[in-house]
């Protein structure tokens, strides 16, 4: 049998205002060989009734009803029911471009890459969003035919998983899926759990997404409003990433550059943003980091990493 | 029979060994309703003799002789004597699987095809029987009736669908849309890829197309004498891009939509081709081809939208230097080794400056410098 060329895996809740457009450009895509998996994740308003609607009327939509679990177990069970060789994540209030998955299918033919990230536009622009997440959605063309961590300070590579097409063979061959227990910043995980693992990554500079990344309700907004929490659960997830990297001899190898990428990715936040407990969460940081043996690297630092390192030494006492 | 289901085509020339199996699988078919047309090329292995007995057993069997060694010739010659509804093509050295047409009239009858195609099998019988099945639509593709003319919105999914392999003999053609239309196969000597040119015309004449996930049919990989095995051939495929020319010519109102789909065609049959011709010819078949390639690039022809990049930069490097392509494929280097920067050298390096200017800016002198040993050493490993 042979296999579709992609697969759309859209995880949905509670969405019945913003789902038809994001399944309508689904639906729409110019390339033709595709099949579109929704899971709806025990949504309690018409989301169920609206995807139903679209897998009657086009045989390639195919809906997954389930109790309510979370966006990465329904994101899982999107991998598990789904055959395409490549896989593409779709939010269900963002939209597509309608020729994504030809760009995407078309980049795949021209190398062998097991990852291919596109570029996206971020909607509504009023309120206006934070100026780094314009940044994080335009990528330039390029490739890497070998891992290197360059790659994961490419832009793109990180934190969006929603630009990013994987190809089935990889998750097969990583294993790697969602963690059923973060609900926040799981993308994230996945794809540090990914990346270092993949035949080459290519990214094209086409903006193929629309990312909606505000709106009522919204599950990340309720998410975000505890900055104290939001912060530390980038410190746990860091510590997740780190004991998986530590478990494959990643670590060895970039421990140095995964120290900074930590630093920085926490130490700015623990600066600018208003948080009630500075000492304690730069103490939570330096035991992930005591834990998984990083500190042995800090010596090797330099210019922006090494400051946000001494940053956090003073920080934490 | 007085309104046979579907007419099976069977051309044969000297293919004593594998007569039998093929004519077997054929009238076992599950499927009674059907003619067997068998065109024999005067036949001097005992071919012959072997067809006249099933004939004078089987009140479906009715054997043509043609006057003519041709694939294409032959098979017309059945065309014109076939009564059914549909039109099959078996070729004598392969066999079909029990419910090979019975599953295409079915499917085909269901939507009212003009043409109704699926996957084979490819067999080997030495030297253990061997079968590799060679799907040719996912369980997607095979979802929907397709028009190929114009049902695509994606150029590259087009030329995909085109490109399927030119398995004339696992589909059934919908007789009056064959006379119609009036399609006929190349009458080159031989057996000499005819198959391309039908295959074409076909697609783009054809309203409702439809395919099937399902394998139908084992395709005989280990004779010799096959034309696929034959590198003698090497124009052959030029008469038949020719013979798709002249279609294109008579059908103005298809011309402009499907040049640029003709153009990767016969760039991927050239490549094809160039890969399996003797050495010495190569570097010849590709000056021609590149003569061939000019002429399109300046007729406005060629459409960058149906090739991908490497293929699209393939093409031109044909085009400018044949010879250069051929030592450059041939050291299997070609698909990686490629530019895919369409930036000038100087834009390169005012890139790398604002880069580095930023990286300074952020991070302090050091780290830049360290950062760009980093790179540079990257780079060497990648070499």
């Amino acid at each position: 049998m042979l296999q579709p060329k992609i697969s759309i895996i859209i995880p949905c809740y509670n969405v019945e205002n913003y789902i038809a457009r994001c399944l309508d450009t689904c639906v729409g895509q110019t390339l033709f060989d595709i099949e579109i998996v929704c899971v709806d994740d025990g949504s309690k308003d018409r989301t169920g009734q609206i995807l139903d609607w679209y897998a009657e009327r086009d045989c390639r939509v195919r809906v997954i009803h389930k109790v309510n679990a979370g966006v990465s177990a329904a994101r899982n069970t999107g991998i598990e029911n789904s055959t395409g060789k490549w896989i593409m994540f779709v939010d269900s209030d963002d939209y597509l471009d309608t020729s994504a998955c030809e760009k995407v299918w078309k980049e795949s033919m021209t190398n062998t890459s097991d990852i291919i990230v596109h570029g996206g536009y971020i909607v509504p622009d009023y309120p206006k969003p934070e100026s780094w997440k314009y940044w994080a959605v335009l990528t330039r063309k390029t490739v890497y035919p070998k891992f290197s961590f360059n790659v994961l300070e490419e832009r793109g590579a990180t934190p969006f998983l929603w630009l990013q097409a994987y190809r089935r063979e990889l998750l097969e061959r990583t294993g790697v899926r969602f963690c059923d227990s973060i609900t926040f910043g799981e993308d994230l995980i996945f794809q540090f759990e990914n990346l270092p693992f993949a035949n080459g990554v290519s990214f094209i500079d086409d903006r193929l997404y629309y990312y909606r990344w505000y709106r009522e309700g919204s599950l990340m907004k309720e998410a975000t409003a505890d900055l104290d929490a939001r912060t530390s659960r980038h410190i746990s997830n860091i510590g997740v990433i780190a004991s998986f990297w530590k478990e494959r001899g990643l670590l060895d190898r970039y421990g140095k550059e995964f120290l900074g990428w930590a630093v920085g990715f926490v130490i700015p936040d623990l600066e600018k943003l208003e948080l009630k407990d500075v000492p304690s969460l730069a103490r939570q940081l330096d035991a992930v980091l005591e834990e998984n043996d990083l500190k042995r690297f800090s010596s090797g630092l330099h210019g922006a990493a090494g400051r946000h390192y001494r940053k956090m030494l003073k920080l934490k006492d | 029979m007085d309104n046979p289901k579907v007419s099976i085509i069977m051309p044969s020339l000297n293919v004593g060994p594998y007569i039998e199996e093929c004519v077997d699988s054929v009238l076992k078919q599950t499927l009674k309703e059907i003619e067997v047309i068998c065109v024999d090329a005067g036949s001097t292995d005992g071919t012959l003799e072997k067809l006249q007995a099933y004939e004078a057993k089987d009140p479906r069997v009715h054997l043509v002789i043609s006057d003519r060694k041709s694939y294409g010739y032959q098979v017309n010659l059945g065309f014109d004597h076939a009564h059914g509804e549909y039109l099959g093509i078996v070729e004598t050295d392969d066999f079909a699987e029990p419910d090979m047409f019975e599953k295409l009239y079915t499917a085909a009858k269901k939507d009212d095809l003009d043409v109704c195609k699926a996957g084979f099998y490819f067999y080997w019988s030495k030297p253990a029987a061997k079968d590799e099945p060679s799907p040719i639509a996912s369980e997607v593709m095979a979802s929907r009736v397709f028009c190929p003319l114009t049902d695509f919105k994606a150029p590259l999914e087009q030329v995909d669908f085109f490109n399927i392999k030119p398995s004339i003999w696992s589909a059934i053609y919908r007789r009056s849309f064959i006379e119609g239309q009036k399609i006929r196969l190349n009458e080159t000597p031989g057996a000499s890829f005819q198959d391309t040119a039908f295959n074409f015309k076909v697609y783009a004449l054809a309203k409702r197309v439809r395919l099937l996930t399902d394998c139908v049919l084992h395709y005989r990989q280990d004779n010799e004498q096959s034309s696929i095995n034959n590198p003698g051939k090497a124009y052959c495929l030029c008469d038949e891009y020719q013979a798709i020319d002249d279609f294109l010519d008579s059908h103005p109102e298809l011309k402009g939509k499907l040049e640029g789909v003709k153009v990767r065609l016969k760039y991927d049959a050239y490549i094809w081709n160039v890969n399996r011709l003797d050495e010495s010819i190569k570097l010849k078949f590709l000056e021609r081809a590149s003569e061939e390639f000019k002429h399109e690039l300046e007729m406005g022809y060629a459409d960058r939208s149906c090739f991908v990049t490497y293929k699209w930069k393939a093409f031109l490097l044909i085009i400018q230097d044949p010879a250069k392509f051929k030592e450059k494929w041939l050291d299997g280097i070609w698909a990686v080794d490629i530019e895919f920067d369409d930036d000038t050298k100087f834009m390169k390096l005012w890139k790398k400056i604002n880069g580095g200017i930023y990286c300074i800016r952020d991070h302090g002198f050091v780290y830049t410098v360290k950062l760009g040993i980093d790179k540079l050493k990257d780079r060497r490993n990648r070499e």
